[in-house]
């Protein structure tokens, strides 16, 4: 009996411990469907998990900015807000959506790579601010 | 990373930017063209893709020379996030066509890059707001740095293998070295300068195998041998860090010099085995009264195990037979800080009575409060009762001697301290008229006193014979023999025993004996004359022969006898002129 609890304690505390990892794979692994069949819902579903993320970092480092001793956290935050905004723009105008009068493959890589320079640049200046 | 309060300037920068990369590319349509229909990807987003990675590696380089400003967790996650970004971007560039492997491949890069950002934003900026709050960070680092530089207490910390990263300032200064010389270095294969004595190490085994997660912290002294020979005690606690696994993380260890504390224990049992082994009673009371400590002689002397005895309120101290204003004035003088001293009987556990001779102290703590009061004390019961003896002895020493028919004084720097009761015969004085006072009085004269005085000055043993005289309370002159003899001889100051006899009657007699001597040779002196005369007269007047032939016969009778009588005389003058010189 307390063998069996202490085995089920054990168990759950290694799923606690590595829920992250877990929690990926089994993203990873449920994606993998839609990446394959439904390519279009895949990808929407990257890009706006990504942009809740930017804005997540966004609102933690506007509400944290009077603990800090320096803007490295506002720079990223707000970089990544509008790395976002982009992103969305990028998702809403790829290629099949149909949000956008433009037609084809060039409007959603522009903004893509619009958006990954804006990404570079907010990285590299970062260490300065 | 020192800017600060940019928050505006940074989001309009922001917001034009990307308005102007938008417009760029839904209204001027001035933005490179990253693909054409039918040929696929452009030269421009391929290029772009390696120059965003290659500014990625940049920034990646940069952040890792700022790594210090970062805790630790979060700079990893920020660098593995940033790694994912440029695996995600070289992904894009081997995509030709939208829906194949490396695409998707590049879009789980992406997510894995988000996610970790997530982790170290909002993970850890919410879970754990203090990796991200730098100030703060730094500000309680600062303070708690300048407490643990500041101890005089050594703190260090160690991995599990012992490898020591983090020393303090006191710990160096206790050692003689630098920080160098122990951080990075294993607790056994540092050079310190001191060694851990062999007999101490399996202490020190035993002591890190205690810990696990139930037992965290753990205390041990052990001795560090210098070069010069000094031993110090040093004594850590130490506290183990585990994981969530229960494997120990890293050790924090603090240390303090307890030579001084180690010392002073010993020393204190050096004088616990006195106080024990001393054949005098030790109890220690407390300020209420009760008792704390007795040694083992109080067993023995009371029969009173330590069991019965401490704890118990002794009534007044144990002080036994003491009468009521002698304890007054012992409580004073305890109380007024003094010790006190007496001697009383007490009883034993099994009733019988003893004597102490007992000194009671107060004991003061730093502040000068009264803690404790300390009773020392000897059974002086056989030395009572030596006492006794010899006095018994010396009285009736005394009563012989004051029943001796002859005067006995004791002298001290010519004063009467003692006399028999023969001496008031002699002198007519009483005791306490004699004794206390300065003899001068009795002398007949000044020069006798003197001359008796300078007696002894020089002969150092035996007894000394002298005769003076003295007048009495009726004021008659008496001739008194004195013997006179030092108690000891060698220290005059001691005093003397005299021994007085009134020799007067003695000498009234011999007096008169020598007066009639003299009238009787002047009265025989007297004879010879008129014999001579009749001696002639018979010769020339008588012619009678027969008749003066009878008287010159009876004449010659005459001169024997005063012959005879001169002679005897001559015997006596030779024993008077004798007794005149010697006595």
């Amino acid at each position: 009996m307390l063998q069996s609890i202490n085995n089920r304690s054990s168990f759950t505390k290694a799923i606690h411990d590595n829920i992250d990892a877990i929690c990926l794979v089994l993203a990873v692994v449920l994606l993998y469907p839609l990446a394959t069949n439904y390519f279009l819902v895949f990808h929407s579903s990257v890009e706006i998990f990504s942009m809740v993320i930017a804005a997540g970092i966004f609102i933690i480092a506007r509400n944290t900015k009077d603990y800090q001793d320096n803007d490295f956290f506002i720079l990223i935050g707000v970089g990544y807000l509008f790395i976002g905004i982009i992103d969305g723009l990028h998702t809403l105008g790829y290629e099949g959506m149909g949000v956008f009068q433009m037609q084809g493959h060039n409007l959603a890589n522009q903004l893509w790579i619009a958006a990954r320079y804006l990404q570079a640049i907010t990285l590299l200046i970062s260490p300065f601010f | 990373m020192n800017r600060k309060g940019n928050l505006p300037k940074i989001f309009i920068s922001y917001f034009i930017i990307t308005g102007l990369l938008i417009s760029s590319i839904f209204f001027w349509e001035v933005f490179p063209t990253c693909y054409v229909e039918g040929q696929g990807l452009t030269p421009f987003k391929v290029a772009s893709e390696y120059i965003i990675s290659l500014i990625l590696v940049i920034a990646l380089h940069l952040l890792y020379t700022k790594r210090s400003f970062f805790q630790i967790r979060i700079f990893y996650l920020i660098l593995a996030s940033i790694i994912l970004t440029i695996f995600a971007e070289i992904s894009f560039t081997a995509h030709v066509s939208i829906y194949d492997f490396s695409k998707m491949l590049g879009l789980y890069f992406k997510l894995i890059s988000f996610l970790l950002l997530y982790k170290a934003f909002i993970s850890i900026g919410l879970k754990e707001p203090y990796s991200l709050l730098f100030k703060k960070l730094k500000e309680s680092e600062e303070e708690y740095r300048t407490i643990v530089e500041g101890q005089t207490e050594f703190i260090t910390k160690f991995l599990p293998d012992g490898t020591h990263t983090f020393v303090n300032d006191a710990m160096c200064k206790f050692f003689g070295i630098t920080k160098e010389d122990i951080l990075g270095k294993k607790i056994f294969e540092m050079d310190i300068g001191a060694t851990i004595p062999n007999e101490d190490m399996g202490m020190i085994d035993k002591h890190f195998a205690k810990f696990s997660p139930a037992n965290q912290i753990n205390t041990i002294a052990h001795r560090f041998v210098f070069p010069d020979g000094n031993e110090k005690w040093v004594e850590w606690t130490d506290r183990a860090i585990f994981d969530k696994k229960g494997n120990i993380l890293e050790f924090q260890s603090i240390g303090r010099d307890i030579t001084d504390r180690k010392m002073m224990r010993e020393e204190i049992t050096l004088l616990h085995n006195a106080i024990e082994q001393t054949p005098i009673i030790v109890k220690i009371i407390d300020k209420d009264g009760k008792i704390e400590y007795v040694n083992p002689q109080y067993v023995e002397v009371t029969g009173y195990d330590p069991s019965e005895a401490l704890g118990k309120k002794p009534r007044l101290f144990e002080t036994g037979f003491l009468p009521k204003g002698r304890f007054e004035e012992l409580w004073d003088s305890i109380c007024s800080g003094k010790s006190w001293k007496g001697e009383f009987q007490n009883r034993k556990k099994d009733g019988t009575m003893y004597w102490e001779l007992a000194s009671i102290s107060p004991v003061r703590n730093s502040i000068g409060e009264i803690t404790h009061f300390i009773k020392v004390s000897e059974d002086i019961t056989y030395k009572k009762l030596a006492e006794k003896e010899i006095q018994e002895k010396e009285e009736a020493l005394r009563g012989i001697l004051s029943a001796a028919p002859i005067g006995i004084n004791l002298f001290q720097n010519r004063t009467m301290i003692w006399c028999n009761h023969h001496m008031t015969k002699i002198t007519g004085y009483s005791e306490q008229e004699l004794i206390g006072r300065n003899t001068k009085f009795l002398y007949a004269s000044e020069e006798e006193y003197k001359r008796l005085g300078e007696l002894y000055k020089e002969k150092v043993d035996g007894h000394i014979n002298s005769e003076t005289q003295w007048i009495t309370k009726d004021r008659r002159v008496i001739d008194v023999s004195i013997l006179l003899n030092p108690l000891n001889p060698y220290d005059l100051s001691k005093g003397y025993i005299t021994i007085v006899s009134d020799i007067t009657n003695a000498k009234r007699s011999q007096r008169q004996l020598d007066e009639n001597l003299e009238y009787f040779a002047h009265l025989v002196d007297h004879i010879r004359n008129p014999l001579t005369i009749l001696s002639g007269f018979v010769q020339v007047e008588t012619g009678n022969e027969k008749l003066k032939e009878r008287l010159l016969r009876q004449i010659d009778r005459i001169e024997e006898l005063i012959k005879q009588l001169d002679q005897g005389w001559m015997d006596t003058e030779d024993t008077r002129k004798f007794m005149k010189r010697y006595m």
